[in-house]
């Protein structure tokens, strides 16, 4: 079967590589490189666009005939397996770009923070009406929620008041609480972390300031991410320079112009079984730094309305 | 990248003499040995050309685009009509037949003996010697079925005021047609001419055509790659073996039929000529599988096989970047088993548009899904699979709509890619019936063979 | 109540089926709690607070841990018996993936069983390795063609498509190289080390890896040209693409080239090419000035054994000065006892090769110091030897020239036809030294000794009868780590009297000593 790569994010190497396959799933191959400790994902999707992803689309495929431990590798432009006649076309297929570190968006604007409060309140009915582990608003009021949510409460609230005071340790000490932590392959903690660092990267525009911060936690979180599963650690080092999903890049851009706010909520909150809905808790959260009129309730940690 | 092979392992095809890999192996190595013979049966021009064609980024695009409109089809069989109305642009006096084109004196004799029914039952002559004059007269037009959107099963026959089969492509709207199954024994396609012949012809025009145009449009159409795929999993490979997919269609037609206005007397003897032949369904597997084909058709710099067909004397093949070139071989002859009182002399060369369904990926290339026809070459089930599994390596694609329950329900090859078939010297492999030399015997036997190479060297010669 | 657990290694679901997963588990029989998660330190703290794990498990973020509360042990073992079954249900059998492991027919075919392979090796017969080369590079394979009679107007598109695509075609008629010390066509095991070769002979880049080797030092990468690369048509692409990769390859510290001098316009590019490396260049143009050459960081040589010295100094960085062409001492003093063993008339070298860069580096040395030397392959015409048969004056012949490979194998596999030249030599009583090219290493004879040692001991008994002795002279061109084992090979041959020497250089000056001032 010969595919043809509809796009490739801007992480995958530009020329011939080897690999191994590392996992399979129903829309997605990871692959690890041979002579780089970090994972490829082969995805299925007709709009889904990964910084380390070669995505394709096709209805009949089914990628778990593909055996963890093959090989594969990329000569003349084309990606091969091992074990199956499957091959990708990578020659002139776009480069995918995460524009989130472009987007300087600015949260003081009225319109950004309507944004932000109607991607909010569609987060919590979502969260509520899928019974998740997480809710966005129980994480900010005390004795709340599942145990899992009151024990990533207090280092998620940690991580906002660091975050906001540019306190690389303290940063990372919440962090350290919350890798590896919740339920699924990329564990939720991590897709809170992961949002969260998509929703400073996109306001710290030029800051140097808020650029040094980023940079020194992200550094140091590489660390920090070997507590993790391999695969989510792929995400989290991404997101460490810088560069997100698709779904997460179109919502932090969808706030900052106040245009398709709903729809791309939903789609980010679609992906995978809570994993899209934790980023875009994060994401929110993190939207929420640097910021003295973000809600109360999100940075001082006690209640009242969420809203800007 | 020559840096990079630097830090790679080394891993090597081996290309020639197999002792170089020795060195390769013992000293921590990889090497895999090619089991090399000259592409294109030795010729440097072709060779270069194939070269040239292999991965290269705009023969592989136009391939996508030709194996995506093919695989996307969905063939609906849309009713009955006389070919005159049916096919556009049918000329009066134009007859069509299976394969490529070739004139009246060089037909095979069951072709021949078909043309000379046909020209009887269209009351173009009164009996066979002036048919056969009026035939050699030049005052006829012979034509292939492929060029009118057409397929016909062996002599492949059609007559302006023979019913056809009407199959839509929904996806692209291309119409394909064929004729109706007559069944087996003294029938046209084999040649046979004689009033037995003409009273079949004659009621299959005037009750059995209207009778199942009737019933179609009472359906709204049939969907027909689901028949297929239920009878793949039912024993059937749509080319040899029908039984199963006659039998669905059966109870598809049947109802419907039953709510038409057709006469008691015409309905049982429509029913029980349906009932009564097995291969009743083949007819419309070729019209489906021409439908999807052309669908892939004329993509310029595409190496889609869209035709592969035999008029007993030559088979032919035609490529979707190659527009109406035919690219011709001798017809090889069948090996299979003959039953009981013929043998290989008695056999015709390979005849017939039905190889249509191996060029979709059905027929031969589903045998693993069909091992009956093994029998007919002392194979076992084993073979029969190991013949698809071999279809994998000169295909484009697979085709998901049609698995293959003996093969884990992997999906069948489909899509021929003729750079394939040139460099690996895997010829495509056809399931077919063996018909009587001469005119008006019928089948003799069954069996498996290959499409020439030749005709494949020479579609890649000319792309 | 009772709680277990089970660690499932490696084995990846996508959340949504984990959590049905963890919901079917949930509802069998007699199961209160159940939790699948990756076992990541977070996880097994929070699965220890709620009473699910009873004491810490080591972390291992990449397997999924499954806890399971119960009725009773009986139920919770049951229940992960279950739970692993159904994870491993996937991986069990889906048949051969679909495609049936042939031997494959063709590179696409290949490359499904092999994808990460990155190099052809094709020894077809010449009229179609041009076209399967082709093949290989568009599929973005590195090709080694050691098919010969492959025309230059074939050759040269390849290289033209190679170079645009950063492909390395070595060849046409390239029979030697050794890439990632793996040795290809005819070549030797050669310590790794950081010397990088570019050779338009096959035998040229035997002889000075080889030497390399007994040198003590090593090599990165030895990559063959082909026969015709440097001439002006196809004007040096792959020795031009090999000095780029060197020069880029942080492993390599000197390069080093070996051809025969190239036509003017290909010279220049090369050493310009060789200039901008930045590295120590050593330049063995076989029979220019290597004066001529010298200048910036480039190094001309005369012979191949100088040509590995010089590598191996630099390698060690070391200057390097210009090298005698003198006799060292330790076969000087090998001379005299061997013109004592000659009679009168005995006054001519007979070379008889099977390298054909040996030949030619023979011929060169010995017109230096004798004169008139006829071959088969001359440096001046007017030496073109009237017949190839028959030895004239001083001869060297090069055994692996076409003429006598027709039909038959190469003269460092097959050793007939120079066994019984040997024999035929011995019989004329103008014959002093028959001087020989041992070649060892992948693709040569197994035992050259031992199908030497026959001939040389019958020439010997030959020469005996008509009261005359032979001086045979030789050098062995290969590695401690070749198949042949050099040492065995190199007593053995000097058990029957031969007279090894160090290179193929040397042993030409040697045999024209002792033929020289008599």
């Amino acid at each position: 079967m010969q595919l043809r790569a509809l796009s490739i994010g801007e992480a995958v190497p530009p020329t011939n590589f080897d690999a191994v396959i590392q996992s399979t799933f129903d829309s997605a191959v990871n692959l690890r490189l041979r002579n780089e400790d970090r994972l490829i994902t082969l995805l299925i999707s007709r709009d889904h666009d990964l910084p380390q992803g070669i995505r394709v689309w096709t209805a009949t495929l089914p990628l778990q005939s593909l055996t963890p431990g093959e090989r594969a590798a990329i000569r003349g432009g084309v990606l091969r397996f091992a074990s199956t006649p499957l091959t990708v076309d990578l020659r002139d297929a776009p480069v995918w770009k995460c524009r989130v570190s472009e987007l300087a968006l600015d949260m003081q604007t009225p319109a950004a923070q309507a944004a932000w409060s109607t991607a909010w309140n569609l987060l919590n009915r979502e969260q509520e009406h899928k019974s998740t582990d997480l809710r966005a608003d129980d994480l900010f009021r005390p004795h709340t929620g599942s145990p899992l949510s009151r024990r990533i409460s207090k280092p998620v609230t940690g991580l906002v008041t660091s975050a906001d005071g540019l306190d690389v340790q303290g940063a990372l000490h919440a962090a350290g609480q919350m890798i590896g932590l919740g339920p699924g392959v990329t564990p939720s903690g991590d897709d809170l972390l992961l949002g969260f660092l998509a929703g400073l990267w996109s306001m710290a525009g030029q800051n140097e300031r808020q650029l040094g911060f980023l940079r020194s936690f992200g550094t140091k979180l590489i660390q920090l991410a070997q507590a993790t599963s391999e695969i989510s650690r792929t995400y989290l080092c991404h997101a460490m320079q810088g560069q997100f999903s698709s779904s997460l890049s179109h919502l932090a851009e969808a706030i900052a112009i106040d245009e398709g706010v709903e729809e791309t909520a939903r789609a980010s909150m679609r992906v995978g079984h809570s994993s899209g809905m934790d980023a875009v808790t994060g994401l929110l959260i993190g939207l929420c730094v640097w910021n003295p009129n973000a809600p109360a309730a999100v940075r001082g940690g006690w209640d009242t309305t969420q809203s800007f | 990248m020559v840096n990079k092979l630097f830090e790679q392992e080394l891993q090597v095809i081996n290309v020639g003499l197999s002792s170089f890999a020795e060195s390769i192996q013992q000293t921590g190595g990889k090497s895999l040995q090619l089991d090399w013979r000259p592409p294109a049966s030795g010729d440097r021009g072709i060779g270069m050309k194939l070269a040239l064609r292999v991965n290269d980024p705009q023969v592989e695009a136009a391939n996508r685009t030709a194996h995506e409109r093919f695989l996307s089809a969905q063939p609906i069989l849309m009713g009955v009509d006389a070919a005159r109305n049916a096919i556009p642009n049918l000329g009066e006096r134009t007859l069509l037949h299976a394969g490529p084109p070739i004139e009246w004196s060089r037909m095979c004799g069951p072709m021949q003996g078909a043309m000379i029914g046909a020209i009887l039952y269209e009351g173009w002559a009164k009996d066979p010697e002036s048919a056969r004059d009026l035939a050699a007269g030049g005052g006829l037009h012979f034509a292939p079925c492929h060029h009118f959107g057409a397929v016909g099963p062996m002599s492949g026959v059609i007559s302006p005021s023979m019913p056809v089969w009407i199959v839509k492509n929904q996806e692209r709207g291309n119409l394909s047609f064929s004729n109706l199954n007559e069944g087996l024994g003294k029938v046209l396609r084999f040649g046979a001419n004689d009033a037995s012949v003409l009273e079949r012809l004659q009621w299959m025009g005037a009750v059995l055509g209207p009778a199942m145009n009737a019933a179609v449009r009472q359906l709204g159409g049939v969907e027909l790659r689901p028949i297929i795929a239920q009878a793949l999993h039912m024993g059937d490979e749509c080319h040899n073996r029908n039984a199963a997919a006659s039998s669905l269609l059966f109870k598809r037609l049947t109802p419907a039929l039953l709510k038409t206005d057709l006469p008691q007397s015409d309905l049982a003897r429509v029913l029980e000529f349906i009932a009564g032949n097995d291969h009743f369904f083949l007819n419309i597997s070729m019209a489906c599988c021409k439908a999807m084909l052309d669908a892939g058709h004329g993509v310029a710099g595409s190496t889609l096989v869209t035709a592969m067909a035999r008029n007993g004397v030559e088979f032919g093949v035609r490529m979707s970047g190659t527009g109406d070139a035919w690219f011709t071989a001798p017809a090889p002859m069948v090996a299979g088993l003959f039953f009981p009182g013929y043998s290989p002399s008695d056999a015709a060369p390979d005849l017939g548009d039905s190889a249509i369904t191996e060029t979709a990926g059905i027929g031969g290339f589903a045998m693993g899904a069909a091992p009956a026809i093994v029998q007919f070459v002392g194979g076992t089930p084993q073979d029969a699979i190991a013949y698809t599994r071999e279809m994998y390596h000169i295909t484009m694609g697979v085709n998901g709509g049609f698995t293959l329950p003996p093969l884990n329900f992997d999906a069948a090859p489909a899509g021929i890619d003729a750079r394939k078939v040139v460099d690996t010297g895997i010829a495509p492999v056809i399931n077919t019936g063996i018909a009587h030399k001469d005119a008006g015997v019928g089948q003799v036997g069954a069996g498996i063979t290959r499409a020439p190479l030749a005709c494949f060297e020479q579609a890649i010669a000319n792309s | 109540m009772t709680t277990s657990q089970r660690m499932i290694k490696n084995l990846y679901r996508d959340s949504v089926s984990l959590m049905q997963f963890s919901e079917k588990l949930r509802a069998l029989e007699g199961i209160q709690q159940a939790s699948a998660v990756m076992a990541t330190e977070n996880n097994i703290s929070l699965l220890v607070e709620a009473g699910l794990l009873s004491g810490a498990v080591p972390p291992s973020p990449n397997d999924l841990l499954i806890v399971v509360e119960g009725r009773d042990e009986s139920a919770t073992t049951t229940a992960l018996d279950a739970a692993e079954a159904m994870l491993k249900t996937k991986s069990a059998d889906t048949g051969e993936g679909g495609v049936r492991r042939v031997p494959p027919r063709s590179l696409e075919m290949s490359l499904e069983s092999m994808p990460s392979a990155n190099f052809v090796l094709i020894s077809t017969p010449g009229e179609y390795a041009a076209a399967e080369a082709r093949k290989a590079l568009q599929l973005g394979l590195h090709v080694m063609m050691f098919s010969d009679n492959v025309s230059m107007e074939e050759e040269i598109p390849l290289k033209q498509y190679a170079r645009e695509h950063d492909l390395l075609v070595m060849g046409p008629d390239c029979g030697t190289a050794i890439i990632n010390g793996i040795p290809l066509g005819f070549a030797n095991v050669v310590r790794r080390g950081d010397i990088g070769v570019v050779a338009a002979s096959g035998t040229g880049l035997q002889q000075v890896t080889s030497l390399i080797d007994r040198f003590g030092a090593g090599i990165t990468q030895a990559m063959g040209t082909g026969g015709h690369d440097l001439k002006s048509e196809v004007g040096g692409i792959t020795m031009l693409q090999g000095i780029e990769a060197l020069a880029k390859d942080n492993a390599t510290k000197v390069i080093l080239l070996v051809s025969k001098p190239p036509s003017p316009d290909v010279m220049k590019n090369v050493l310009d090419k060789a200039a901008k490396s930045k590295k120590p260049v050593v330049v063995e143009f076989i029979g220019a000035d290597p004066q001529t050459i010298t200048g910036g960081n480039i190094h001309g040589v005369k012979t191949l054994e100088d040509a590995a010295r010089a590598a191996v100094l630099l390698s060690k960085g070391k200057t390097v000065k210009k090298f005698s062409s003198a006799l060292p001492a330790r076969y000087k003093s090998l001379v005299k006892p061997a013109q004592k063993k000659l009679k009168k008339g005995q006054r001519y070298i007979r070379g008889l090769f099977s390298g054909g860069t040996f030949c030619y580096e023979t011929v060169l040395l010995l017109s230096e110091a004798l004169g008139k030397v006829y071959s088969n392959t001359p440096i001046k015409k007017d030496e073109k030897i009237p017949n190839v048969w028959k030895s004239l004056e001083h001869t060297v012949i090069d055994l692996g020239d076409d003429l006598f490979t027709q039909g038959r194998p190469h003269p460092m596999i097959d050793f007939r036809l120079r066994n019984e030249r040997i024999l035929q030599e011995a019989k004329d009583p103008e014959t002093a030294v028959i001087l020989l090219d041992v070649v060892l290493g992948y693709g040569s004879n197994m035992d050259p000794a031992g199908e030497l040692i026959p001939a040389i001991q019958g020439a010997q008994k030959i020469a005996a009868k008509a009261k005359r002795n032979l001086v045979f002279v030789g050098s062995v061109c290969g590695t401690e780590s070749d198949p042949q084992n050099l040492s065995r090979q190199e007593a053995r041959l000097r058990e029957v009297g031969v007279i090894l020497t160090d290179s193929n250089a040397q042993a030409a000056r040697l045999a024209a000593a002792i033929v020289g001032a008599r």
